[in-house]
C-alpha cells in the first residue's frame, strides 16, 4: 500500500497532470460563478475533450474542474444573492445576510477558507479511507439509505428558519413536485399530461434558477436608486483575512461539517446535494445561539462550505471501490472512467491503488489553487456591486436565460424558470424556506426508492435494523431539541410573568 | 392582499389536491405508482391547512392587521412586466440577438446612456457567440423559435 501512495504522488508531479489541473481550475471556477451552469454542465461539456488523453490528465482535468465549482459557486451566492450551483444554496442562508450587513469580506473570506480546508480534509479522509471502505459500504442497505434520506429531509425544520410548519410545508410540497414525471420504481410516468416535456418530471436547474435567481433578479429591477451599494471596501485583504482567522478559530465546527460532507457524500444514492444543508442544520443544533442563524453569522457560511467541498473525497470512495457513483457528478466521472479505458469497481483498489491515490492528490492540489486564485480575484468580482443595482438585473436575466437553455437544449425549461421564479418570489416574501423545498425536491425520488426495496426485502421489519434505529435516534433528537428549547423558554416566560 | 399566507397556503393546497384527485379518478394510476405522491401531497395539504388556519385565527384575535408579505406599485409591476419580455422578445428575433437587444432596452430604461447601451449589447452578442455557440457547442434558437 505505501508503495501505492508513492507511485501515485509521484503520477501528480507530471508536468501534464499540473498543466491540465491548472488550466481546469479557472474553468470549473467559471462554471461555479455563472449561476445555472453547475458542476454537472461543466462534466457533461468537458467529458468529450479528455477522449484520446492520458488515463490520468483526463481524470485530473475532469475531477479538478468539477472539486472546484462550489468554491465559485460561493462568492456568486454571497455577493449577489443568487446560487452559483444547487449546493451552494445552503450557503444563501447566512452568507447573503452577512453581505448586507456590510460582511461581505469576511463571509467571501470564510467562504473561500472553509472551501479549501473542507477539500483537504475530505482528501484526507479518502487517502485514510482507502484502504478500509469496502466491508462498510457493503454493510448498508436500502433501509439505511432510506433513513438517511429521512434525515435529510427532518433537517428541513431546521432550516426553515422561524417557522416549522412552513419549513415542512416546503419540503413536502418539494418532495410532491419530484413525484412528476417516470417514476424510478415502475417506470410509469406520473402527472404529466400528455406533455413529453412533464415525462422527465420538473429539471433541477431551472427550479433552482427559478427559485433562488428570480426573486434576486426581481428585487434588483426593483430596487430602491437610493438604496446604498455594498461598499467595495467591505471586500479588501483585510476582511477576506478576517473570514479566513473565522474558520482557523472555529476548528471544530470545520472538522465537524467536513466529516458530515464525507459522511454523505460517501454514501452512494443519497446525493451530495444534501451535505451542505445537513451540515448547517447541524451547526444550528450545535450553536450556543441557534436563534442568530439566518440572520448573518459566519458559522453558517463555514458548516455548508466546509461540507460542500469534503464530500467530494468522500464520493470518490464509492466511486472507486464499487463502481458505485457517490453524486451525481461522479455519475459523469464514471463516464471519464470508461472513455479513458479504465473499470472502476471491485478489484479496482487492488489493481489501481496509485491512480486513486493521484485522483486524491488532484483534488487536493485543485482546492488549494482555487482558494488562491479566488483570494486575488474576489476584490474584482465585488466590483459588480459598484454597478447600481437595477442595471445588474438586464446582464443577470440574460445569463439565467442562457444557462437554463443549455442544460438540455429546451426552451421550455427557460419557461419553466419564470414559472418557478414566481413560486420563488412568493415563497420569499412570505417566509417559506425555499431551501426546503430544494432539498425535498432533490430527495423524493431516493427516498421513495429505498423505501420501496425496503419494504419488499424486509417488510416493516427494517424499522429494527440497528443502522435504522441511530438514524431515527438522530432525526428525533433533531426535532426533539427545538421543541424542548421552545418549550422551556414559554415555561421561562410564564414563570416571571408578563413584563 | 389582506390573507397573503392563508392564500398562499390554500393555492398549494387545492395544486396539490387537484393532481392527486386527477391521479386516483382520471388517470387512475395503482397504488404502487401514486402511493408517494398521496404520502408527500396530504403531508403538504396538511402543514398548509395548518399555516391558513393560523393565518386566519391572528388575523381574528390580533387588534391590529397583519403585515402583508405582498407589496404591488405600479412602478414595481412595471418593472416586472419588463423583465418578462426576455421571452418574447428572445423567440421572436433568437437568442444571439434578442438578449443583447433586450440587454440593451434594459439598461436604456434604467437611466444608461444609449452609446454604453450599444457597448453592452455587443460585448453580450460576443460573449454569446464565444462562450456558448464555439466553446459549448451550443445551437441558440435563431428567428421564431427555429
Amino acid at each position: 500500500m505505501l508503495e501505492s501512495y508513492l507511485l501515485g504522488i509521484q503520477s501528480v508531479m507530471a508536468a501534464d497532470v499540473l498543466i491540465a489541473i491548472a488550466a481546469a481550475v479557472p474553468i470549473g471556477l467559471t462554471f461555479g460563478l455563472l449561476p445555472g451552469l453547475s458542476g454537472l454542465t461543466a462534466l457533461a461539456v468537458l467529458l468529450p475533450l479528455v477522449y484520446g488523453m492520458e488515463p490520468l490528465v483526463g481524470l485530473a482535468f475532469l475531477l479538478a474542474a468539477h472539486a472546484v465549482i462550489y468554491t465559485g459557486g460561493s462568492m456568486t451566492t454571497i455577493l449577489l444573492g443568487i446560487p452559483g450551483s444547487p449546493p451552494n444554496a445552503a450557503t444563501l442562508l447566512d452568507g447573503r445576510p452577512m453581505a448586507l450587513n456590510g460582511e461581505a469580506g469576511r463571509a467571501v473570506g470564510a467562504a473561500l477558507a472553509a472551501s479549501g480546508l473542507g477539500g483537504l480534509i475530505g482528501v484526507v479522509a479518502l487517502l485514510l479511507l482507502i484502504p478500509v471502505v469496502q466491508p462498510v459500504i457493503v454493510f448498508l442497505g436500502s433501509p439505511e439509505i432510506f433513513c438517511l434520506s429521512l434525515l435529510g429531509i427532518s433537517y428541513i425544520a431546521l432550516i426553515g428558519r422561524g417557522d416549522l410548519v412552513k419549513g415542512l410545508a416546503a419540503g413536502g410540497f418539494g418532495i410532491f413536485l419530484s413525484c412528476f414525471g417516470y417514476q424510478d420504481i415502475s417506470g410509469v410516468p406520473r402527472f404529466w399530461s400528455g406533455s413529453d416535456y412533464l415525462l422527465d418530471g420538473f429539471r433541477l436547474v431551472p427550479l433552482v434558477l427559478g427559485m433562488f435567481a428570480i426573486p434576486e433578479i426581481v428585487d434588483l429591477a426593483t430596487s430602491n436608486r437610493q438604496r446604498a451599494p455594498i461598499a467595495p471596501g467591505s471586500v479588501d485583504a483585510r476582511s477576506l483575512w478576517h473570514g479566513a482567522r473565522d474558520v482557523l478559530v472555529r476548528r471544530w465546527l470545520l472538522l465537524r461539517s467536513a466529516w458530515i460532507g464525507v459522511l454523505v457524500g460517501l454514501i452512494p444514492g443519497v446525493g451530495g446535494d444534501t451535505a451542505p444543508f445537513i451540515a448547517y442544520g447541524s451547526a444550528r443544533q450545535w450553536a450556543r445561539e441557534p436563534s442568530r442563524f439566518g440572520s448573518g453569522i459566519v458559522d453558517g457560511v463555514i458548516a455548508p462550505e466546509a461540507s460542500n467541498n469534503a464530500k467530494e473525497g468522500g464520493a470518490l470512495v464509492p466511486t472507486l471501490a464499487l463502481g458505485i457513483p457517490g453524486s451525481a457528478g461522479m455519475v459523469l466521472l464514471l463516464g471519464g472512467f470508461l472513455l479513458l479505458g479504465l473499470q472502476p469497481g471491485i478489484g479496482f483498489l487492488d489493481d489501481h491503488a496509485d491512480t486513486a491515490v493521484a485522483l486524491a492528490l488532484v483534488l487536493a492540489l485543485a482546492n488549494v489553487l482555487a482558494v488562491i486564485v479566488m483570494f486575488g480575484a474576489a476584490r474584482f468580482v465585488v466590483r459588480l456591486l459598484d454597478v447600481r443595482r437595477e442595471l445588474l438585473a438586464g446582464p443577470l436575466l440574460v445569463l439565467v436565460v442562457l444557462g437554463a437553455y443549455t442544460v438540455e437544449q429546451n426552451t421550455l425549461d427557460v419557461l419553466f424558470v419564470l414559472v418557478f421564479g414566481v413560486l420563488g418570489c412568493c415563497m420569499r416574501n412570505l417566509d417559506y424556506s425555499r431551501p426546503a423545498l430544494l432539498l425535498g425536491f432533490v430527495l423524493g425520488p431516493t427516498m421513495e426508492t429505498y423505501l420501496h426495496i425496503s419494504m419488499q426485502a424486509y417488510g416493516y421489519a427494517f424499522l429494527l435494523r440497528p443502522g435504522v434505529l441511530i438514524i431515527l435516534f438522530f432525526i428525533v433528537a433533531g426535532f426533539a431539541g427545538p421543541v424542548f428549547r421552545r418549550y422551556r423558554v414559554n415555561r421561562i416566560r410564564s414563570d416571571h410573568g408578563p413584563s | 392582499m389582506a390573507r397573503p399566507d392563508a392564500a398562499f397556503a390554500i393555492l398549494v393546497s387545492a395544486f396539490v389536491l387537484l393532481w392527486l384527485g386527477a391521479g386516483l379518478t382520471v388517470l387512475g394510476y395503482p397504488m404502487l405508482v401514486i402511493r408517494a405522491p398521496i404520502l408527500a401531497g396530504l403531508f403538504t395539504v396538511a402543514m398548509c391547512l395548518t399555516i391558513a388556519f393560523k393565518d386566519f385565527k391572528a388575523e381574528v384575535t390580533s387588534s391590529r392587521p397583519l403585515a402583508s408579505g405582498v407589496r404591488f406599485d405600479r412602478r414595481r409591476l412595471v418593472r416586472i412586466l419588463g423583465l418578462t419580455s426576455i421571452l418574447p422578445i428572445a423567440y421572436l428575433l433568437g437568442y444571439g440577438v434578442g438578449l443583447p437587444v433586450f440587454l440593451s432596452i434594459h439598461l436604456a430604461t434604467n437611466g444608461l446612456s444609449w452609446p454604453r447601451c450599444l457597448l453592452a449589447a455587443a460585448v453580450c452578442a460576443l460573449l454569446i457567440q464565444i462562450v456558448f455557440v464555439r466553446i459549448l457547442g451550443i445551437a441558440l434558437p435563431q428567428l421564431f423559435g427555429s
